[in-house]
């Protein structure tokens, strides 16, 4: 049979190892700028990186069922917003501390995550992303119904967690340092997921359904479980949020519609389908408003729109995508020319 | 029709209707245990609409669908693949988004043991599993000559090449019928040749039984043991190659007249 292919198979090999040594040690030197930012920043820059992490832990849950499964979902801020009042409910009536609530704010978005799927991924189509949606738009209300429990938009105040006094951490430090271990363990996780079957089922359903379900993918039972840790994710987010932010309210807008396209956005800036999308899409949503609010509030809405659009028209898999792409790219040519130069050596005393 | 014995594939009084239309009409067949039956007729009889029946993409309106004796008409797409049923698509049903290898390993996910918690937390024996598929895979991609092209994003191969990757992701479910549909489409008669030989390969090397559906008459005649002949949704013959590709009526619906 004719094999149209040409290529040597030894240098894509050693390109691919090269690559993933490079990876790594980027990513270990991703972690390690990202561990020494509460102590060189000033306290209201490191509260601002925290909830960059914050907010990238719905967006990785979102990354997993959009991103890799391809269902859309709206309603993120919902289940973010359910972990939030779970831990602030419990913090400041019951007198749980902040990290005795953590299961239960994990517990209760993955359950509301599975059965919200259950009747709506069955059916194919927009149904999930419309019945999210739903919900997205009616959550705020509900916070507002049960005000007795919840401050409704008067809000709800909790002492935010303390750092134990042998560390010697400020406030500020503590909770950043805190969100960032938990983003780091829950990417762990979500990379372990997606680099074997599971992730490779995603992907299948995402690519083609009826495919993907002759090759023996229970394609609604998947769904339905990826959209439990997908909002398992964004209460995590929420705990971490009412925990170092101190107070929830009805008009906290990750609560609300504009924190749900807040997520999605992110997922799709730093790359739908990719492990680090999420945390670079994070960092631009969280920060770039931030930084160019500074120089003017208009400017910052703009770029943020502008930018929205050139990533969607440009690097359809987002900034991740199009750096991986553009690494391996170079890694491809580095390598080759060490091969021709080795070769061009060869044979020579 | 002989009775098969020890059928692997029992298509029953299988009638099919889409939109009013009647699809399939009262098709009767078997697929015997290492046999190579092909299904043949012109374009329109019904052929992929048989294979989207078996595979549990459509559900017939009548008649019966047993594999290797279980009775599976009632069950969904996922639920046929664990009882051994394995297909390629005609016009091909490959994972755009990942490589070759990938792409076989995915026609796997039946065989494997690894869930969602195991998997998040890295068990060592889900990644040997993993690792065990992988070395799998590559063995698979040899056999069908693809192994220089495992890295590959599928959407970069020609036609042809595809339609061999899915046979590869086919094959990794370790099924017990494959079916076919039209593999040699797009290829050079030497293509088709080889291809031939490397199906018989497979077959004596994973002990299959195969449907194949097929318009490239030498190809059929020089693979299958036994030929049901479709036309407009109905089955007009069946037989061994010789006896069906001489029988009047096939000429005329399907073969035309002998040059
Ligand atoms: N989903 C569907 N809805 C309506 N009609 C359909 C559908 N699928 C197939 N058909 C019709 O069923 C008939 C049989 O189609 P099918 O694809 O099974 O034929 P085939 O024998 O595989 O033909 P070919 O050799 O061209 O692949 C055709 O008339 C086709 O238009
Ligand atoms: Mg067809």
């Amino acid at each position: 049979m004719t094999m149209p292919l040409s290529a040597p198979a030894v240098a894509p090999v050693v390109a691919a190892r090269t690559r993933v040594r490079i990876g790594y040690l980027l990513v270990l030197a991703a972690i390690l700028a990202a561990a020494v930012v509460p102590f060189l920043a000033p306290p209201y820059v490191v509260q601002n990186y925290t909830r960059v992490l914050i907010v990238a832990l719905p967006t990785v849950g979102l990354n997993l069922l959009t991103g890799y499964g391809g269902v859309i979902s709206l309603g993120q801020s919902v289940f973010f917003g359910l972990g939030a009042y779970v831990t602030a409910i419990l913090v400041a009536d019951h007198g749980w501390a902040w990290w005795q609530t953590l299961p239960l704010a994990v517990a209760l978005p993955l359950a509301a995550g599975v059965l919200i799927g259950i009747p709506s991924l069955r059916i194919r189509g927009v149904y999930f992303a419309i019945v999210t949606l739903v919900l997205a738009a009616w959550f705020p209300n509900v916070i507002q119904r049960f005000n007795e429990t919840t401050g409704g938009n008067q809000g709800k105040s909790l002492t935010v967690m303390q750092a134990p006094g042998w560390l010697g951490l400020a406030q500020d430090q503590y909770g950043y340092l805190v969100s960032l271990c938990f983003l780091l363990l829950v990417l762990l996780l979500l990379r372990n997921l997606a680099r074997g079957r599971t992730g490779r089922a995603l992907t299948a359903m995402r690519d083609n359904e009826v495919a993907a379900a002759t090759q023996g993918v229970d394609v609604a039972r998947t769904k339905i479980y990826v959209s439990g840790l997908s909002a398992a994710a964004a209460g995590l987010g929420g705990c971490l949020y009412a925990a170092t932010q101190g107070i929830v309210s009805s008009e906290t807008a990750y609560f609300t519609v504009v924190g749900a396209i807040e997520f999605l956005a992110a997922m799709v800036i730093g790359g739908a389908g990719t492990v680090l999308g999420p945390i670079v899409g994070a960092l631009v949503t969280e920060r770039l408003p931030v930084l160019l609010s500074d120089v003017d509030p208009q400017l910052a809405v703009a770029a943020y729109g502008v930018l929205l659009i050139v990533v969607v028209r440009v690097m359809p898999a987002g900034l991740v995508g199009f750096a991986t792409t553009l690494a391996r790219r170079l890694t491809a040519r580095v390598t080759q020319h060490h091969t021709t130069v080795n070769a061009r050596n060869e044979g020579k005393p | 029709m002989d009775p098969v014995m020890d059928p692997v594939l029992e298509v029953q009084g299988v009638s099919l209707s889409l939109g009013g239309l009647t699809i399939l009409d009262d098709l009767s067949f078997a697929v015997g245990r290492g046999e190579v039956c092909a299904l043949i007729g012109p374009n329109g009889a019904g052929k992929t609409s048989l294979f989207n029946c078996v595979s549990g993409v459509y559900r017939p309106s009548a008649g019966r669908i047993s594999i290797a004796g279980h009775d599976v008409t009632g069950l969904k797409p996922h639920e046929r693949a664990r009882r051994g049923v394995a297909r390629t698509f005609q016009n091909l049903g490959l994972f755009p988004s990942l490589s070759v290898r990938a792409n076989a390993m995915a026609g796997a996910h039946t065989r494997l043991h690894a869930r969602l918690l195991p998997e998040m937390l890295a068990a060592p024996w889900a990644r040997a599993e993993e690792r065990a598929l992988q070395e799998e895979a590559d063995l698979v991609l040899d056999a069908l000559d693809l192994g220089a092209v495992a890295d590959t994003a599928v959407t970069a191969l020609p036609f042809g090449t595809q339609k061999r990757v899915e046979i590869a992701r086919a094959l990794m479910a370790r099924p017990a019928l494959l079916m076919l549909d039209e593999p040699a489409n797009g290829l050079s008669d030497g293509e088709v040749d080889e291809l031939a030989h490397v199906v018989r390969g497979i077959r004596d090397r994973y002990d299959l039984s195969i449907l194949l559906v097929e318009h490239h008459i030498g190809f059929v005649t020089g693979l299958s043991q036994h030929v049901v002949v479709m036309d407009v949704g109905r089955q007009i013959a069946a037989g061994t190659p010789a006896a069906v590709t001489t029988d009047p009526n096939v000429v005329r619906a399907y073969l035309g007249d002998p040059l």
